[in-house]
């Protein structure tokens, strides 16, 4: 399938790293290193460097200018032929920062054309070659303020950018001067003179050293990338983007092995009898090396145009996934201890299998730490489904759990029983095995877990729901199975650490504005269901908020939730629909809901004394327990 | 001999690639998307996820009858305030239209109510 904006940034970029490579393999390399060659080979290498660099600064115009117009088009949606015409493109160039961008590089590029109009090549270091360089280096470092790199918002977005222009640097002067290398090698080849090898060894070692850099910062900076716009293992295993990065990574490490080779095994051998197979090699792997840069530059321009995968949900590809936890556990020590060893071994070999002449028994070394390696990671791995790093885009609200509660009735509670503790009349009846949602074990599994369970079924017991029921239902089932276990804990106050339990956002109405769950962090927040005015306040710094039974109107100057889902949700975790009234709920100031209260029990925080005794118990005491996250929830159990 | 070689990965090159495109989607706003307001809101505000190109982005609100109430947008970084007229109470939809720092167009629509 062809897109047409994909392509377009593929050839502008290919252009602009093919006329700064030839610029900066002219100025850096071909310059010095030919300098004692007199000869007319070495003058008929610099036309051809002079012509490549023309060529590819031509289709750099001519790129740019299509891309503008694709752009605009896009931006109006308007057909190709009216973008111009309307105006669109002078607003895009005027107006948006890839405008901006663009004129910038259109000057550089024509002044790129006007430093090439000299005939002789200048000196690395005259002021005509450094403006030639830094020149170059702007056409390259511009284009990564053409894709996501310029995005990120804030401090750090900074810092993704400076990663990325050094990126499209490092980059574009090794994949562009990699054709230029070619061609020299081939010449030297066809020249009949003597010193004409001396020659391809010190342009060979100059290459060397500049590939050496850029490799250093393509490393280091595609790394930093990677964390800003895949951001995840699951992201990189489990999205379009990431698999398509991944493709990037393998092929650029393929570069690096090639790259390798020359200057390990062939370059070495230009000094010896060996130099005319060697220099045959080298030229190969350079023409290769440059193929697969190309390939490369094409995945960059098909990544520049889809979604980065933090922002899209991954779908996981393996059975199984690594368990953060397991790795602390003190029993696996031993076997963590040993996959690490495996590991190392593994990466050594690798190395020594590329470097050293004893290429197998390096193999062999690898394949039986591959084996041990392996062998230890199975204790630190479990089961995983396409859905398991899904993320629950329902906020925990108390919509979400009230319309879970119905769905669980509807649907759940024939095996799982009406309060999911796996007692339900058809479990008991059909004599099922039915899971206890309330387990401990329940906090074990990641929401998407919980997603793929629900709707595909699990074992030969559990029936999948996907087609009964669609996706929001299905997370809003996942929400009441959480409250709900949530609800079980609080209630049997649990010895394995205080409770701390996210709280399920919600909106409150106070006389100062519109609050929600976050709106209160910092301080401790009480939720207080009244069937009249409430209860006495509890200090200034305790926000109490009154969800009013049903038509109920406290009014005055206290904040309200005047919702029924609210009521709903809160039942759930009262336990009890019909003594709801007067029950008390304390969310601490990191938005954890900590205690419950209902008439009867001892102390009465109805006592504002006792109150504030209970808070600052709370305070003292640290909170162990899920981690709580603004906006969208992750309920994923974690240290 | 190399220059078949580079011919061909250039047209592969070209044919590779399907493409969906990034969006700057809606973080959150406020009136809270679906939420009902006791009073009127004097702006309506909407948080992206990408920086947006003033020159392209734009909403609209329009009332229970179609009539739009709004009195323009303005964008700020990732931000666009949509002022708005004293609102009587009822059902308001809001439709954007953005275009992130990366050129890429979303649009998508929600409603807040203002009033019991």
């Amino acid at each position: 399938m062809l897109d047409a904006l994909i392509a377009v940034r593929a050839v502008h970029a290919a252009a602009s790293m093919a006329a700064a490579g030839a610029i900066l393999f002219r100025l850096w390399i071909a310059t010095p290193a030919l300098r004692d060659a007199d000869a007319p080979w070495a003058d008929a290498l610099d036309r051809q460097l002079r012509a490549i660099a023309w060529a590819s600064l031509a289709v750099v115009l001519i790129s740019a200018a299509a891309w503008l117009l694709l752009v605009a088009a896009d931006v109006s949606d308007r057909p190709l032929g009216e973008a111009l015409a309307s105006g669109t493109a002078a607003t895009v160039l005027a107006s948006t920062r890839f405008g901006h961008v663009w004129i910038a590089r259109v000057a550089v590029a024509l002044a790129l054309g006007v430093y090439l109009l000299r005939r002789k090549p200048a000196q690395p270091l005259s002021l005509p070659g450094c403006a030639g360089a830094a020149l170059a280096a702007v056409l390259l470092g511009a284009l990564a303020l053409m894709g996501h790199g310029g995005a990120t918002p804030g401090a750090l977005g900074i810092v993704h950018l400076i990663a990325d222009v050094a990126h499209a640097i490092a980059a574009g002067v090794w994949v562009g001067a990699l054709l230029p290398l070619a061609l020299l090698l081939a010449a030297v080849r066809r020249a009949t003179e003597a010193p004409a090898l001396p020659a391809a060894r010190d342009a060979t070692r100059r290459f060397s050293n500049l590939g050496i850099a850029s490799v250093a910062t393509l490393l280091v900076t595609g790394i930093i990338n990677t964390l800003f716009l895949a951001g995840s293992v699951p992201a990189l295993l489990g999205t379009p983007y990431g698999q398509l990065l991944s493709l990037k990574i393998l092929l650029f490490l393929a570069m690096v092995a090639l790259a390798a080779a020359n200057r390990l095994t062939w370059t070495p051998e230009l000094s010896t009898g060996r130099a005319a197979a060697a220099m045959r090699r080298l030229q190969r792997n350079a023409s290769i090396e440059a193929a697969l840069g190309l390939v490369i530059v094409a995945i960059v321009g098909a990544l520049g145009s889809i979604p980065p995968g933090l922002h899209v949900e991954p779908w996981w590809p393996l059975p199984f996934r690594f368990d953060g936890d397991a790795l602390a556990a003190p029993r696996l020590r031993v076997n963590a201890v040993l996959a690490a060893f495996a590991a190392a071994i593994v990466a050594a070999s690798v190395i020594a299998a590329f470097v050293s002449r004893r290429r197998r028994a390096a193999i062999l070394a690898v394949l039986i730490a591959l084996a041990g390696l392996v062998w230890n990671l199975q204790f630190f791995v479990v089961p995983a489904f396409p859905t398991s790093f899904y993320r629950s885009p329902t906020a925990f609200t108390f919509a979400s759990i009230a319309r879970g509660r119905a769905l669980f009735a509807a649907h759940c509670a024939g095996c799982h029983g009406p309060s999911g503790r796996g007692n339900g009349p058809n479990a008991l009846a059909l004599d099922m095995e039915t899971s206890d949602l309330t387990a401990t074990h329940v906090y074990d599994h990641s929401d998407g877990d919980l997603f793929w369970f629900i709707g595909h079924g699990m074992g030969d017991t559990m029936p999948g729901f996907g087609d009964a029921i669609d996706d929001q239902a299905r997370w809003n089932l996942i929400d009441f199975i959480h409250a709900n276990a949530d609800a079980a804990r609080l209630e049997r106050r649990e010895s394995d650490g205080p409770n701390a339990f996210p709280a399920p956002s919600f909106t409150a109405d106070c006389p100062e504005g519109t609050k929600t769950l976050d709106d209160v962090r910092g301080r401790f927040a009480r939720l207080a269901v009244t069937d009249g005015t409430g209860p006495p306040p509890a200090g200034a710094d305790v926000v109490t908020i009154l969800v009013p039974l049903e038509d109920q109107a406290p009014g005055g100057d206290a904040c309200t939730i005047d919702d029924p889902d609210a009521l709903a949700a809160l039942a759930v975790y009262r336990g009890d629909d019909a003594a709801l009234a007067g029950t008390q709920f304390l969310i601490d100031p990191d938005g954890r809901l900590r205690a419950v209260w209902h008439p009867g029990l001892k102390p009465d925080w109805n006592d504002p004394a006792a109150l504030a005794r209970e808070i600052a118990t709370l305070r003292a005491t640290p909170a162990v327990g899920r981690p709580t996250h603004t906006g969208a929830h992750m309920h994923m159990h974690m240290q | 001999m190399h220059r078949k070689f580079f011919f061909a990965v250039i047209a592969l090159m070209l044919l590779g690639g399907t493409a969906a495109h990034a969006h700057a989607f809606l973080d959150h706003a406020n009136p809270r998307v679906g939420s009902t307001v006791r009073s009127a809101p004097g702006e309506v505000t909407l948080w992206f996820t990408q920086k947006l190109e003033p020159s392209f982005s734009s909403a609209r609100i329009t009332n229970g009858s179609g009539a739009r109430v709004d009195q323009g947008a303005r964008v700020d970084g990732m931000q666009m305030h949509v002022s708005v007229r004293s609102l009587p109470p009822g059902t308001y939809r809001v439709r954007w239209k953005v275009l992130s720092v990366d050129t890429h167009t979303t649009e998508g629509s929600f409603t807040f109510r203002v009033g019991q």
